[in-house]
């Protein structure tokens, strides 16, 4: 089996160990870094959102695959950023929370995972943050997304809220706001002028994408 | 016993852990306690007749309880108790519950296996979200099906005199008053002026809205609940739990609202159905709840229609009902919206699971509970004459599972798509607040095809 193979598998097997020695392999072999990230581990952590996704995987697993993958790839970091071939965050930065007063973040933080593992740099700002530090952290990072959730229908109101903010201080454009959550629906995200909604977590990371390339 | 203060000591004393460590202990927990107590899904099965599956179930969640207690997010610390005193706890915990006043009362009580007695039945809509200037009209409809012992009606959607209602925002508190008073109203246009709320505030997240509005003078009767919910998996923050002593000191009821998601940090329905129990012992500690609202779900569909999530709320009720007296308000969760065979498909299904298996029943969330209006009333009223035709005639698991299977191939494969029906406003005569022709039609022919399964209706 070819080594990028190789990798996908290790990955979806949430297999850390192996997927430190196959990128040392790849290193060895003189294989482009930011070629193996992309179609080994990167082509596994999608299997592994599909197989979530489909309820084949649960969220435990996941999170095993999305750390035996970052461990392959702090291996090969330092070869990306020495020849500079490339970047392993190619889609930029996204700034996510759970909205003020809701405490609820397990579908952010699923989020969090994909993103991660998906050419996105993530500043988690947790959960029941504040409208303002939403703005303030995504402003002086420069952030290419902002992905709010929600859980409860009485804090999905600082949504709006949120995006009304962006609005008044003129950054909306600069900082394309998407949002999820068990009570958001894509017409009430359409309302308020959200620029993306996704149902889960595979759709959100879509969403970013789109989003980030504008 | 543990007192509530003991805990909130323990909150401070407790091992300091990442919340990550945490969910990733629980996870390692769960693995090992599924496989040592081989605990194992079955499709084939969806309500096991088998006695010993449940009490290892039981022994399971507590052991895992003991491994794991709760996690507390304001001071990062897991709350562990011991067997003896999670037994204790468990032991002097409410059999009864008694809703509302007068004529209306309903009582709610502690169920076992097979039991011939009724379930309880709670009308709920909440979740779904409702405009203002329908509000009354759709919790006096909800009030108005007839065998509900307690009711609590549906969510007052995203805005309250025109301003978006937020958690911690003055707006909350002025719409959880307005909130209470007209579920009262609803009640009085229903008929039932003393029917209880099982729930009585939708539209209020922190503790100050619900204080403000849990009055007398607002409507509020003095047996009314109000809930304390716990963070999947298993977590409390001092935000939910400083209700507590007002609830203790004022007497109001209190109720445990868990909703484990499968698929999440407990896994599959193996996991999350020891971890649902174990939130019935985190309610006792954390919340001092009188009775407990397990509403568990699928992470992926929303909803606990689907033959896992049958299944947990099988094992998990029986687990219970056989080695506690804990008060299970099991709630059904369905995919499909109103007006849809569908829907009357899932909430029978989950009557029939939850009734045998020794749970009360609490009907519905629709429709995912998130689509506005997306709420209905036969479907629910469906659902409590299941629950009481298939106590009343002795029902067994063993008669109950093919019943539930010939229901589940009904609906089962439409759950990712499933419809979403339609809007509350087409399927009822907004003046005369009852339902239209043509959903009453529904209503009649699920009723004969029910009937054709088995149920009894002869008995109600």
């Amino acid at each position: 089996m070819d080594i990028l193979k190789q990798m996908a598998e290790a990955v979806i097997a949430g297999d850390a160990e192996h997927c430190v020695s196959l990128a040392k392999q790849a290193m060895e072999n003189n294989l482009d870094p930011v070629e193996v990230i992309q179609q080994g581990f990167s082509k596994g952590m999608d299997t592994v959102g599909g197989k979530f996704e489909s309820g084949e995987m649960f969220l435990p697993e996941m999170m095993q695959a999305a750390e035996a993958m970052k461990g392959g790839v702090a291996v090969l970091k330092p070869a990306i950023e020495s020849t500079g071939s490339g970047s392993l965050t190619e889609f930029g930065k996204a700034v996510l929370a759970t909205i003020q007063g809701d405490m609820h973040d397990i579908g952010k933080n699923i989020v969090k995972l994909l993103l991660s593992t998906s050419g996105f740099e993530i500043i988690d700002l947790g959960k029941d943050v504040k409208v303002a530090v939403i703005i303030d952290k995504a402003e002086e990072i420069h952030a290419d997304v902002i992905g709010v959730s929600a859980l409860m229908t009485t804090t999905m109101g600082y949504m709006p809220e949120l995006i009304q903010e962006l609005q008044e201080l003129g950054i909306k454009e600069e900082l394309p706001v998407m949002v999820g959550g068990a009570p958001v629906t894509e017409e009430w995200a359409k309302e308020i002028g959200a620029d993306g909604y996704a149902k889960d977590a595979v759709g959100a990371v879509r969403t970013a994408k789109g989003l980030a390339k504008k | 016993m543990v007192t509530f203060w003991e805990v909130l000591e323990r909150c401070g004393k407790g091992q300091r852990m990442q919340e990550s460590d945490y969910d990733a202990l629980l996870y390692k927990s769960v693995s090992k306690l599924i496989e040592k107590y081989d605990i194992k899904f079955d499709p084939g099965q969806i309500v096991p007749d088998d006695d010993s599956l449940a009490d290892r179930a039981y022994e399971a969640a507590v052991e895992l309880f003991e491994q794991v207690g709760f996690y507390c997010l304001d001071t990062k610390r897991v709350v562990r108790f011991s067997r003896s005193e999670i037994e204790e706890r468990v032991a002097l915990a409410p059999d009864t519950y008694t809703w509302g006043e007068g004529k209306d009362r309903g009582v709610t009580y502690s169920r076992k296996v097979e039991d011939l007695r009724d379930p309880s039945f709670v009308a709920s809509g909440l979740g779904v979200p409702v405009p203002q200037d329908m509000f009354v009209k759709v919790c006096q409809a909800i009030a108005s099906v007839p065998l509900a012992d307690a009711f609590c009606g549906v969510s007052l959607q995203d805005t309250f005199r025109g301003i978006p209602i937020r958690a911690g925002h003055p707006v909350e508190v002025a719409a959880a008053i307005w909130d209470v008073s007209k579920r009262r109203e609803a009640a009085r246009l229903a008929g039932r002026p003393g029917l209880g709320l099982y729930a009585m505030i939708s539209c209020a997240e922190s503790t100050a809205a619900i204080i403000a509005a849990a009055r007398e003078q607002f409507g509020a009767l003095p047996a009314d609940v109000t809930q304390n919910g716990a963070i999947a998996e298993l977590k409390v923050d001092f935000a939910r739990m400083n209700k507590v002593p007002w609830q203790t000191e004022s007497g109001a009821g209190i109720a445990g609202l868990y909703g484990p998601l499968m698929g999440g940090y407990a896994g599959g329905p193996e996991g999350t159905m020891l971890t649902q129990i174990a939130h019935f012992f985190l309610g006792l500690f954390a919340f001092n709840a009188d009775y407990h609202i397990p509403f568990p779900i699928d992470l992926h569909q929303v909803c606990n229609s689907t033959s896992p999530m049958l299944w947990l709320v099988s094992v998990y009720s029986q687990a219970l009902a056989r080695n506690t007296h804990l008060l299970n308000e099991s709630v059904s969760m369905a995919a499909a919206g109103p007006a849809t065979r569908m829907l009357f498909y899932e909430l029978a299904a989950h009557a029939v699971t939850a009734t045998v298996s020794g749970a009360n029943l609490v009907a519905a969330g629709i429709a995912r509970d998130k689509y506005p209006e997306r709420v209905s009333t036969l479907e629910i009223q469906t659902a409590s004459e299941v629950g009481h035709i298939v106590a009343r005639m002795g029902m067994t698991r063993k008669e109950a599972n093919p019943l539930v299977k010939a229901l589940l191939s009904k609906y089962e494969k439409d759950v990712p798509d499933a419809p979403l029906g339609k809007k509350f406003s087409e399927i009822y005569d907004m003046e005369k607040v009852t339902p239209l022709p043509e959903y009453l039609k529904l209503y009649e022919s699920i009723r004969e095809e029910l009937a054709k399964l088995g149920l009894n209706y002869s008995l109600l």
